[in-house]
């Protein structure tokens, strides 16, 4: 009898199987179709700070897919899946800043509060090596987002979204005309970025140096220019940041200067009013920083500075 | 750990695969070792009070069971006692402090009495009143004392029942623990069933109900009328679909296993009145109440002022048990009028339904009782007093604002944290639910399902999976019903 059960129960699961199978692998067909408009050639990624920085109705050409967040280790998958099924895209602009490189990237990557709506986001299109990283460090993480994944994957099916940014892994600008620049703000983006919930000054994070180092590499070799972008930040904000942090941000940054352009704009002189919070531009900003952005990337990388 | 979640599943295969393959006198003991884990994967901390009210209660049903006369009560006063007294402590020591230094406040003085700092253990009351039942029967003779400590410990923590019921009796649940219960197919085929049914009731209506109530209930001043009764009418679906769900998935869970664990729920929305009500909703507590408190109050056999004020002390502890708060008092204190206002016009109402053939409206007596349990269900939900008198005031009070926004074409359904599939979905999942209601109560269901052909009955849990998979709300959210 308990075989009669065994039996039945693995061809319950083989059938279900089966029709998640089919389910996935309309998922990745829909994926891999995934195409920008003809006239796109910038992409613009990385985190919430481009996400609000740069408006990609003003600069030409562009689309900004960033997402509020997102460290590079996810930076570096969206990109690889995208840019296959976009090969015109010429330009990657991604964001760059202070704590691109903090440890507190990792609670994101690994921690259990971002992880349960960020692994249904983006499991479908990590790579291998991606998949056996997260495996190793957070295995129940994993299974425990499982439904989420597969109900993402359903919803992307059924929607058969036109609009690209329809997809969870595909962010988009963010258009905010809040100012809300105060000490309380720029605390918790200090505390956010650079300090762990016992106060103790963050690490810096491995994982996310070694997924910056493959975005850069995978960019030469696909001969896409990669610019990093570093966007504003209010002078508050700026002068709390430990001082580590700056100094490895330009090492870092001198460091990959043959393969990558740092478009240093944290100090672009804005008005209080163009600043969302201590360290995010609001519309405003945005305007003025995508319209610079726009005259520059006319001309010649090597004039940027 | 919760039913809905991935370490449950990992926990039950295990468990249940053991329970199989060991021998029938080992049972007891992989049982509970299983629900001692179980609990402690809540607090682990707090297997002590659970401990505490055990060997109190093992001790106590002994000593009342070979006591005679006057020691056999103060036994079980003592018992009743500490039981109770560990409720008092966890659950409503600080209610009743809160309310002391309110009362001291109000004549210009300060509480000298420290708060506690305590999380309620989960499931406090459900194996408090589980174990207060087997004291009590061991003392009125219904039931032999159970000298297996093991086997006693196993009757309070079983972990299908452990954290939110059924409230087991031990005529019930104990010897079932001493009986050999072989792998029987179709027990555990049903079983799989209704454990199956039980998580889609929680994952796929009741969290998807929660989000919309959760936005509405947590800032009512920011809603209009009409969303303040979509989400009334939608807690009344989420915590039948969350505290049923989760009865199913217990009841489920010990089938599998070849226990019987009481029905808890009984399509209680088709009631046609309150009484029927409470004889459909949460059925092992309010016969609780009824066996325990309201028969030892002297039932309806005393005065009829007595009866009356019998039924509303009934209530009003009932309300308590759910909480320490003055919304579930008044929660109670609301069922326990209904009663006795039907009683008190029972006569009138007869007449005036024969007049105006109301009596033929078979779907009225309905309405009016769901309209009633959801008027009650606002204190249940609110956060506090004063938004539950807030959104009662502004449900009727917004209706000429809402005329005025339909007819000047401005929109009035707002949103509700849910897309608008979803709350297409959460009607369609409600209209769902009450047809298999209809139909369970014309005919058996399970019977109807199992002459189906093999192919339907295939691609119904195939699709029952899969909607629990594709269309559940998979945010860990507890049940509602572990608070209490």
């Amino acid at each position: 009898m308990i075989t009669r059960f065994i039996k039945k129960v693995l061809l319950l699961i083989s059938l279900i199987l089966i029709i998640l199978s089919v389910f996935t692998w309309t998922y990745y067909h829909q994926v891999a179709k995934v195409k920008f408009g003809k006239n796109i050639n910038i992409m613009v990624c990385g985190d919430s700070h481009t996400e609000s920085a740069v408006n990609d109705e003003i600069l030409q050409h562009s689309i900004n897919i960033s997402h509020s967040s997102e460290p590079y280790f996810y930076t570096y998958n969206v990109i690889k899946t995208l840019i296959n099924n976009n090969p015109r895209i010429n330009t990657i602009i991604m964001g760059y800043s202070f704590h691109s490189l903090s440890g507190s990237y990792d609670v994101a990557i690994f921690k259990e509060e971002f992880t349960k709506t960020m692994y249904p986001d983006y499991l479908p299109i990590l790579d291998a090596r991606s998949i056996s990283t997260l495996v190793s460090k957070n295995i129940y993480g994993i299974s425990r987002s499982i439904p989420n994944v597969l109900k993402n994957m359903f919803y992307s099916i059924l929607n058969k979204p036109s609009n690209v940014a329809s997809y969870p892994f595909i962010g988009h600008y963010y258009k905010s005309r809040n100012s809300n620049i105060n000490d309380s703000t720029i605390n918790k983006a200090i505390m956010r970025h650079y300090y762990k919930k016992d106060s103790a000054e963050c690490e810096f994070s491995a994982i996310q140096e070694e997924y910056l180092k493959q975005i850069i590499q995978f960019c030469n070799n696909r001969n896409i220019k990669l610019i990093l972008l570093s966007t504003p930040v209010s002078k508050g904000y700026y002068d709390k940041i430990p001082i580590k942090f700056v100094n490895n941000y330009y090492l870092k940054a001198s460091e990959f200067k043959q393969q990558a352009n740092l478009l240093d704009l944290h100090d672009l002189k804005l008005s209080k009013e163009c600043y969302g919070d201590g360290d995010h531009i609001n519309e405003y900003g945005a305007k003025i920083l995508t319209t610079k952005l726009d005259s520059l990337l006319i001309r010649p990388l090597n004039d940027l500075h | 750990m919760l039913f809905n979640s991935f370490h449950f599943l990992i926990f039950f295969i295990v468990v249940t695969s053991l329970y199989f393959s060991i021998p029938y006198n080992k049972r007891w003991f992989l049982l509970l070792a299983s629900s001692c884990y179980f609990y402690m994967a809540f607090v682990p901390i707090y297997i002590l009070i659970l401990g505490f009210t055990i060997i109190i209660d093992y001790f106590a049903g002994i000593y009342i069971e070979n006591a005679k006369g006057k020691r056999r009560k103060l036994l079980l006063i003592f018992s009743l006692i500490a039981n109770i007294g560990v409720l008092a402590v966890f659950k409503y020591y600080n209610f009743i402090n809160h309310n002391f230094s309110f009362l001291l406040h109000g004549f210009g003085l300060s509480n000298p009495i420290p708060y506690l700092s305590i999380l309620l253990p989960i499931g406090l009351s459900f194996h408090t009143f589980q174990a207060m039942s087997y004291t009590i029967e061991v003392y009125r003779g219904h039931q032999k004392a159970e000298r297996h400590f093991g086997i006693y410990s196993l009757y309070v923590m079983f972990y299908p029942q452990l954290v939110a019921g059924p409230i087991e009796r031990p005529q019930n649940l104990l010897h079932q623990f001493r009986e050999k219960f072989d792998f029987d197919y179709d027990r555990v085929t049903s079983g799989l069933r209704l454990m199956a049914w039980g998580l889609f009731k929680k994952v796929v209506i009741a969290d998807r109900l929660a989000i919309a109530v959760d936005t509405v209930y947590n800032n009512p001043q920011q809603h209009n009328s009409l969303s303040l009764v979509i989400a009334t009418i939608f807690f009344a679906f989420q915590i039948f679909c969350d505290f049923s769900g989760y009865s199913d998935m217990a009841i489920g869970a010990a089938r599998i296993m070849g226990f019987k664990l009481m029905a808890n729920f009984n399509k209680p929305y088709q009631s046609k009145s309150i009484d029927e009500f409470w004889k459909r909703w949460h059925i092992s507590l309010s016969s609780w109440f009824k066996d325990y408190l309201y028969i030892s109050l002297g039932g309806n056999r005393v005065t009829i002022p007595r009866w009356y004020l019998n039924l509303f002390i009934v209530f009003l502890i009932s309300g308590l048990w759910h909480g320490a708060n003055w919304t579930f008092v008044i929660w109670g204190a609301l069922h326990g009028f209904y009663l006795i206002f039907a009683q008190l016009t029972k006569n009138f109402r007869e007449k005036v339904n024969k007049i105006f053939f109301l009596d033929r409206v078979s779907f009225l007596p309905v309405l009016v009782t769901f309209s009633l349990v959801a008027f009650a269900w606002i204190f249940f939900r609110a956060n506090d007093v004063y938004s539950a008198i807030y959104i009662i005031g502004h449900i009727f009070t917004g209706i000429p604002d809402l005329f005025h926004k339909l007819l000047s074409h401005q929109p009035v359904i707002e949103y509700l944290g849910l897309s608008a599939v979803d709350m297409t979905l959460s009607v369609l999942l409600i209209v769902i639910l009450e047809t298999v209601h209809y139909i369970q109560s014309k005919k058996n269901i399970s019977v109807l399902f199992l002459r189906k052909p093999v192919y339907i009955r295939w691609a119904v849990y195939c699709g029952l999976v899969l909607g629990i998979l594709f269309f559940g709300v998979f945010e860990n959210r507890q049940f509602i019903y572990f608070q209490f």
